[in-house]
């Protein structure tokens, strides 16, 4: 008997005890909210942005907190993304409804962000963007897609052109100079002088990998055509036609994919370079990849230095093209996750105007990761150097403005100016200004993008034959219905080049 | 009140009861009301309730893919074979294991043979890595010096490569469930057996096996309700999401994570979750019946 009295007292104790736990943290949950009511309590914008691979965020983030707290009232929380897993990472944040209120996120993953309603439309919130309108101009427009504001681009440099980059040591003992290259898509038999490079640097410096980095002519689309906002139907010739043709038929494409696949057969490249996601910069930090391919703004070799720990001697192998993606090719977003939206947009708009702001997420801790030296730009402090800075992103144009920051040491003087020079020579896409908007065929894209996940790379990096595969790949895209995606943004090109 | 004389002993079982059931109930079955989500065109700011009904509209994309025949046959074969491979692998396992005659050993080969169960693919998807890239791999260096092969590209291995991962990192969990049944098992039988002249081998036919008959069919049963399911890890990070490889590693988890993020992508993956949990619900009510027809005191239900 007292052993029943005894393990049925158990029993609603454990009850008991469970139900407690559950009011209680209801009562703590309802103690929260009201607490943020609270009309002096500053709110904490929760900002997914670009960081560095290693590093303590958390010093960062404590000095960005001071400033906001001074400036704004409010309080940050920094999200790391990094580009090996952004994109696996911020589709399930959003799918899961984490608390974010900014991103930066791609026009080319826009609709779908948009169709889901995760995007706040930015045109509701003008009144606390004000600066950023100053700033942009008539910029600001590239931001929408459809009716939608869906966010702000970043400030920087607007042509990105493409270039192969290589280690200067090696470079200069082979006895190369830039000025042998002259590399250029009107003629693809100047692309051999780069095989011709690498098979002398495969032959010299046998521990070396000639070429390796998961980026290379034929993915960098943005580069060569005005590809519209997805790669399905695109203005070839740097955008200077009106007429949509299909990318994965050009020769242009075909080329660099033969080019790709030399180099993977004659051990140039990488083997793994399809499977392995990591960028260039990385793999030639780490000391025995020659070159990557990139492409680039006006400072590029600082960057790569920076970025690399190596001087690096660049060869263009593109034209420079502005077109609308690379204005609006990453967007800072306010998503509808953000518990105070106003709040939000009235943070991202003080993003664009601090320049302390800028410098803290690209140069890190100001006196222990960098310092402003004597002649005003930014660098290591004594004893401090690329292979061991605490924190060190150097991936300026993803952060608001770029334009504010303090420029890295070995950057040309006057180097902002440099970049907007940089861009007023590049070939203006016809469709300049025109965004695609693909709600009508949302299941053909999805599906080609399908098709495309399966051939892109392989292709692009030569890992299997062209010929035989290009062929597969475009009988798969039309059975997809390329054709009706082609017609359908040749149709909206044709609408919106009539009322230009 | 005869009535409540025989269930009195058994309220406080009830009531211990009570948070588990309530556990389930939240966790388990009030989700399921988001199964409207695959007949919907699913858009966060109106919520589950409010958006749109679209019908069947959601299955069309899995069902007229043309991938279809590929990603089903993959998921439904991959699961079979490890299904099969696990259970007899085990078995072969906790038999080895419970032959120890050192305690001490006889722990750290249990141990030993878990601790891929708790790893994450992610840190697998590395390790294979480390063994099969074509520019530094331990296997291209080695066995393959001569004659290196593509893994990353070259499909013809792959079956093999997921079925040993698969096993590697799964085959401890049942092994285990095995070990703890050869060990309910009376010794006498064996000492039995063992003065009629049954040597290891009979005994291990004739006592073990039939005694972890009713493990397996548990092992089982659970495996099949999961069959239209793949371990999303497996069959995208081990293979690097290597395109060449598609028709050999795709299944319906992995192909339809591709459409997750374009337009529609929530209501096709609801769409997709939902069609698995029917062919799985329904395999499992199969299976079962089979077993129950055949030896009813081993069937779950």
């Amino acid at each position: 008997m007292l052993r029943k009295m005894l393990s049925f007292s158990i029993a609603v104790m454990l009850f008991i005890t469970v139900l407690a736990g559950c009011s209680n943290s209801e009562n703590q949950e309802s103690n929260a909210n009201g607490g943020s009511q609270q009309a002096d309590e500053p709110y904490t914008v929760n900002f997914a942005y670009h960081a560095p691979k290693e590093g303590n965020q958390k010093e960062v983030n404590e000095l960005i907190n001071e400033l906001t707290m001074k400036e704004l009232n409010m309080k940050v929380n920094l999200i790391p993304l990094t580009w090996d897993t952004y994109n696996s990472k911020l589709p399930m944040m959003l799918a899961s409804r984490e608390p974010i209120d900014i991103t930066f996120a791609f026009a080319f993953s826009m609709p779908s962000f948009i169709d889901g309603g995760y995007i706040v439309d930015a045109a509701d919130y003008e009144e606390q963007t004000k600066d950023i309108y100053e700033i942009f101009g008539e910029e600001v427009q590239a931001g929408y897609i459809g009716d939608t504001l869906a966010g702000f681009p970043t400030k920087n440099v607007r042509a990105t052109p493409s270039g192969i980059f290589v280690r200067k040591d090696i470079f200069d003992a082979l006895g190369y100079k830039v000025s042998d290259f002259n590399v250029t898509t009107d003629d693809y038999s100047s692309f051999d002088k780069l095989t011709e490079m690498f098979a002398k640097v495969k032959e010299e410096y046998p521990d070396m990998t000639p070429f390796d980095g998961f980026r290379t002519f034929g993915l960098n689309v943005f580069t060569w055509v005005d590809s519209l906002g997805n790669n399905f139907g695109v203005l070839e010739d740097y955008g200077q036609t009106t007429t949509i043709t299909n990318w994965y038929e050009s020769e242009q494409f075909k080329q660099f994919a033969m080019l790709n696949r030399t180099w993977f057969e004659e051990g140039y490249s990488s083997k793994d370079i399809a499977v392995d996601k990591e960028l260039g910069q990385a793999k030639m930090k780490a000391g025995n990849t020659f070159a990557i391919f990139a492409s680039y703004g006006a400072n590029v070799l600082a960057e790569m230095k920076s970025q690399t720990g190596y001087e690096v001697v660049q060869i263009p192998v593109s034209k420079k093209m502005k077109s609308t993606t690379a204005v609006n090719g990453a967007l800072n977003v306010v998503l509808s996750t953000s518990e105070n939206k106003a709040k939000a947009f009235e943070f991202l708009n003080w993003a664009y105007t601090s320049a302390e702001f800028n410098d803290l997420l690209n140069w890190g801790v100001p006196g222990k990761d960098w310092i402003v030296n004597e002649e005003g730009v930014a660098d290591y402090p004594e004893g401090v150097n690329a292979s061991n800075v605490n924190y060190h992103s150097d991936y300026g144009f993803i952060y608001p403005n770029q334009y504010l920051m303090t420029p890295w040491a070995g950057s040309p003087e006057g180097i902002w100016e440099k970049y907007q020079e940089f861009d007023s020579d590049a070939v203006v896409s016809k469709a300049f200004g025109f965004n695609f908007d693909p709600a009508t065929v949302a299941d053909e894209v999805s599906r080609l993008g399908t098709v495309l996940a399966k051939h892109e790379n392989p292709i692009s990096f030569g890992m299997v034959d062209p010929e035989e595969q290009l062929e597969k790949l475009n009988q798969e895209l039309y059975d997809a219905g390329l054709q009706r995606v082609m017609d359908e943004k040749q149709r909206q090109l044709d609408a919106w080049l009539a009322e230009q | 009140m005869k009535k409540w004389l025989k269930w009195k002993p058994y309220i406080p079982l009830y009531l211990m009861m009570i948070p588990c059931a309530a556990y389930l109930l939240v966790n388990n079955y009030i989700p399921m009301f988001g199964i409207i989500a695959a007949f919907k065109k699913f858009r966060v700011t109106e919520g589950i309730l409010g958006s749109p009904w679209v019908g069947w509209k959601n299955f069309e994309y899995l069902l007229s893919s043309g991938d279809l025949a590929i990603i089903v046959r993959n998921t439904l074969l991959y699961n079979a074979t490890f299904i099969v491979v696990n259970t007899i692998i085990g078995l072969f396992l906790a038999i080895l294991i419970t032959e120890i005659k050192s305690p001490r050993m006889k722990k750290l080969y249990q141990s030993s043979i878990l601790l891929p169960f708790t790893m994450s693919m992610v840190v697998i998807s590395y390790v294979v890595f480390a063994f099969l890239s074509q520019q530094n791999g331990m296997l291209n260096h080695s066995i393959f010096k001569d004659n290196p092969v593509q893994w990353y590209s070259d499909a013809t291995w792959w079956p093999l490569i997921l079925v040993i991962v698969e096993c590697w990192k799964n085959v401890g969990y049942g092994a285990l469930i095995y070990i703890a049944g050869i060990a309910n098992i009376d010794k006498s039988l064996y000492e039995a057996g063992a003065i009629d002249g049954a040597g290891k081998w009979k005994q291990i036919r004739h006592v073990t096996l039939p005694a972890l008959v009713p493990s397996i069919i548990t092992l089982f049963l659970l495996s099949v309700s999961r069959i239209g399911y793949s371990d999303f890890g497996l069959f995208y990070l081990i293979p690097q999401n290597s395109g060449t490889l598609f028709n050999v590693t795709a299944t319906i988890d992995t192909y339809v994570y591709g459409s997750l993020m374009s337009p529609g992508g929530i209501g096709r993956s609801a769409a997709t979750g939902l069609l698995q949990a029917v062919v799985g619900f329904v395999l499992i009510l199969v299976v079962n019946g089979i077993v129950r027809k055949m030896s009813s005191k081993d069937a779950i239900f």
